[in-house]
């Protein structure tokens, strides 16, 4: 220590709290928030498995299949597209950015504690109620904004580099067409159509397909005279079926998998970016608020992450798709499930429960989407709550 | 806790003549009670030695005025201001140290400070430098505090007291891994401070830092506080300890103890060890020397030995922790 300072040194009279220091106020000041991202996102082990993560996988993936592709465009598919964004946003972006902001928040949420901050900020005479809610802006600027980023790479990728052609079922069908246009596409490419695309039957096609060529010897559909049973009773295949009749056929088959065609269009639209964009920063919020809640009840990082990921990788799984008939109301409850249900349309969800072009909730416990909105807000207003709780009685 | 009674108009509690003032403080951990119904007065613009034996209750008392732990019963205030009910004001002048300081290891000791100053007024920002200047590691402010040695975090901690401009410092241990220049400086500026009018409460083991530092001690054992005031009048209550050196040791014992003086003599290789009650006059000692030589001892040295801060301190905890 130095020699000591002039004893001139005034003594500060005490701050008035009506004019700037609201240091009593719940509310934290700007200074609060920014120092508080500053000690987040100067922690390297964190941000380092943070970027991994949500801006380093899809990003080596992408790059990947981009090298791959431009070496060997024959064996390899184009680096984007649609599929390529769901499989990445649904396998990869949803679960691990949850994780990642679960072990932000946990961080955020015990770190004061363990590190012995927590004492010297409380004798600040700030709220503790402030210091509390300054790390839910400071974390959520980190986690958001990571995820922000990997979004993008992803988006960017998807779109600019999607397939040219669209190869669905074996045949090369134009991308983007409307089911009008698609009938339209199939009736003059009947063959291509019997052939490749699928046919399931059912409603309009109580028929079986008609004879066609497929190339290697081939045909489609029974031979000539051939007799099956249906459900409306037994039919003797034609000898031969008129061009109509083939065009007809093919155009019923189209209607089919339109659906299915829809959810294979070459560019992600831009509306369900936008969604599902949204869609991830909101799970990245609830990992991040129930990782801050839970850690701060705790009071320290380990336990909390690992009770946050069995909830992501096995419980939200199991509850998704196994109805407990006692317990139905607890799974509804827990919001894995929830933000199942308010999945964008056109998305598999992430635990294979749905399929695309469903809203991603087939096989899942019914839910409403009001019912699943309500459960999210719910697990965000009750880990903010347990967590301001604790930490404003909690000893220091 | 009832807080009531306490003014809470600004102006009136600002002039409390108090820095610290308890009232029945009482914190229970379970069964053991490790603050007993202290009634603590700290005048302002004073260095404080607040002293016990391990164990006693005195970090759990800081803790409990600094809010960091709730009381079981009792009132305090803190420069004026009744805590808990106005813990904001109270605290927005008190800065302290309670057990060892720690601090983000990853970040820098500026940037440590940069987030304390954060929750404290704006102004409060514009201290650090000069307040890690103060405490000697300005050179080091932008090592990350991990390689700092206990003695620099030690540093920052009273830095981060520092940038509150605090008129009330509260230090527990604050010598802790300073080397012996540090503990002068360390001195130094507790002198410094209480020179520039704030008030310094110093809990520590180290009694003769306290006794070179602090203006009033309070002794505090069992949780309890079982003396206080100023350092002089309490040494003047304390057993006044002779030391003789003489010929013939048990003869010369034989002859004081007849003289029902009320002396506690221990006979050493060097000669007598005399205790005598507190309160005892100068003119004992003129006495015993007189029977001694009446008695035909040869005295070859008669000392006063002062009494210290720690002697007074082991008799009077040795005292209370007597079985009774």
């Amino acid at each position: 220590m130095s020699a000591p300072a002039p004893a001139a040194q005034s003594l500060a009279s005490v701050p008035n709290l009506a004019t700037g220091d609201h240091r009593g106020s719940p509310i934290p000041t700007i200074a609060m928030i920014a120092t508080r991202f500053m000690e987040l996102r100067k922690r390297r082990g964190l941000m380092i498995a943070l970027i991994v993560v949500n801006i380093g996988i899809p990003t080596v993936f992408l790059v990947v299949r981009l090298l791959a592709h431009a070496i060997a465009p024959k064996s390899y598919g184009p680096a984007g597209g649609y599929s390529i964004f769901t499989t990445l946003v649904a396998g990869v972006m949803y679960i691990f950015g949850f994780i990642v902001a679960a072990v932000v928040g946990c961080t955020a949420g015990s770190v004061d504690l363990t590190e012995g901050m927590f004492r010297h900020l409380v004798v600040t005479g700030r709220s503790r109620l402030a210091l509390y809610l300054a790390r839910i802006p400071a974390g959520l600027a980190i986690v958001v904004a990571m995820v922000a980023v990997g979004y993008t790479i992803v988006c960017a990728v998807c779109v600019f580099a999607a397939p040219i052609h669209l190869n669905y079922d074996g045949v090369n069908v134009p991308q983007g067409l409307s089911r009008p246009a698609l009938d339209r596409w199939a009736a003059s490419h009947a063959d291509e159509v019997i052939c490749n695309f699928n046919y399931n039957g059912g409603q309009g096609l109580n028929v079986p397909p008609p004879s066609v060529p497929c190339g290697n010897g081939q045909t489609s559909g029974p031979p000539p005279g051939a007799i099956i049973k249906t459900r409306q009773g037994t039919i003797t295949v034609p000898a031969s079926e008129s061009p109509a009749q083939i065009r007809a056929f093919a155009v019923a088959v189209a209607n089919q998998d339109y659906s299915d065609y829809r959810s294979n269009f070459l560019v992600p639209p831009i509306s369900l970016m936008v969604e599902v964009g949204l869609w991830i920063a909101l799970e990245a919020t609830i990992g991040f608020i129930v990782g801050l809640g839970l850690a701060s009840l705790m009071g320290q990082r380990t336990v909390p992450v690992v009770l946050l990921i069995v909830l992501e990788l096995i419980l939200t799984p199991i509850f998704s798709s196994h109805i407990i008939t006692h317990l139905v109301n607890l799974e509804r409850g827990v919001v894995g499930v929830a933000m199942v249900h308010i999945e964008p349309g056109g998305l598999p969800t992430p635990f294979g429960g749905g399929g695309p072009g469903g809203g991603g909730v087939g096989g899942l416990i019914p839910e409403s989407t009001l019912a699943a909105s309500l459960v999210i807000v719910g697990w965000l207003a009750f880990w903010t709550a347990i967590g301001a709780w604790r930490m404003m009685t909690r000893d220091a | 806790m009832s807080t009531a009674t306490v003014p809470d108009t600004f102006d009136r509690q600002t002039e409390s003549r108090w820095a610290v003032e308890t009232h029945g403080l009482t914190k229970r951990f379970g069964e053991n009670v490790a603050v007993n119904n202290v009634e603590l007065l700290v005048p302002r613009g004073c260095a404080f030695g607040y002293l016990g034996p391990n164990g006693a209750g005195k970090t759990t008392l800081i803790r409990v005025l600094l809010g960091l732990t709730h009381a079981d019963a009792g009132t305090m205030s803190l420069l004026g201001h009744p805590v808990p009910k106005r813990r904001d004001l109270a605290l927005a002048r008190v800065g302290a140290i309670v057990d060892e300081p720690r601090f983000h290891g990853h970040l820098t000791g500026r940037q440590n400070l940069q987030i304390l100053a954060a929750a404290r007024e704006p102004a409060a920002r514009d201290r650090i430098g000069p307040a890690l200047d103060r405490v000697g590691i300005l050179h080091r402010a932008d090592d990350k505090v991990s390689k700092y040695s206990m003695g620099m975090r030690q540093r920052l901690g009273v830095a981060a007291c520092l940038i509150g401009d605090p008129q009330l410092l509260i230090l527990d241990e604050p010598m802790n891994g300073l080397d012996p220049a540090g503990m002068a400086d360390m001195r130094d500026m507790i002198v410094s401070l209480v020179a520039e009018g704030r008030t310094v409460v110093l809990s520590s083991h180290l009694l003769d830092e306290v006794e070179r530092t602090c203006d009033a001690v309070a002794i505090v054992d069992r949780g309890k506080v079982v003396r206080q005031g100023p350092i002089a009048e309490l040494l003047a209550g304390a057993t006044l300890a002779l030391q003789v050196e003489c010929s013939e040791p048990d003869r010369a014992r034989s002859l004081i103890d007849a003289t029902r003086i009320g002396a506690q003599i221990e006979v050493g290789t060097l000669g007598l060890g005399i205790s005598l009650p507190a309160g005892t006059k100068r003119d004992v000692i003129a006495e015993i020397n007189r029977v001694l030589v009446q008695g035909g001892i040869s005295v070859y040295r008669l000392q006063e030995i002062q009494a210290s801060l720690e002697t007074w301190f082991l008799q009077v905890t040795s005292r209370l922790g007597a079985p009774e």
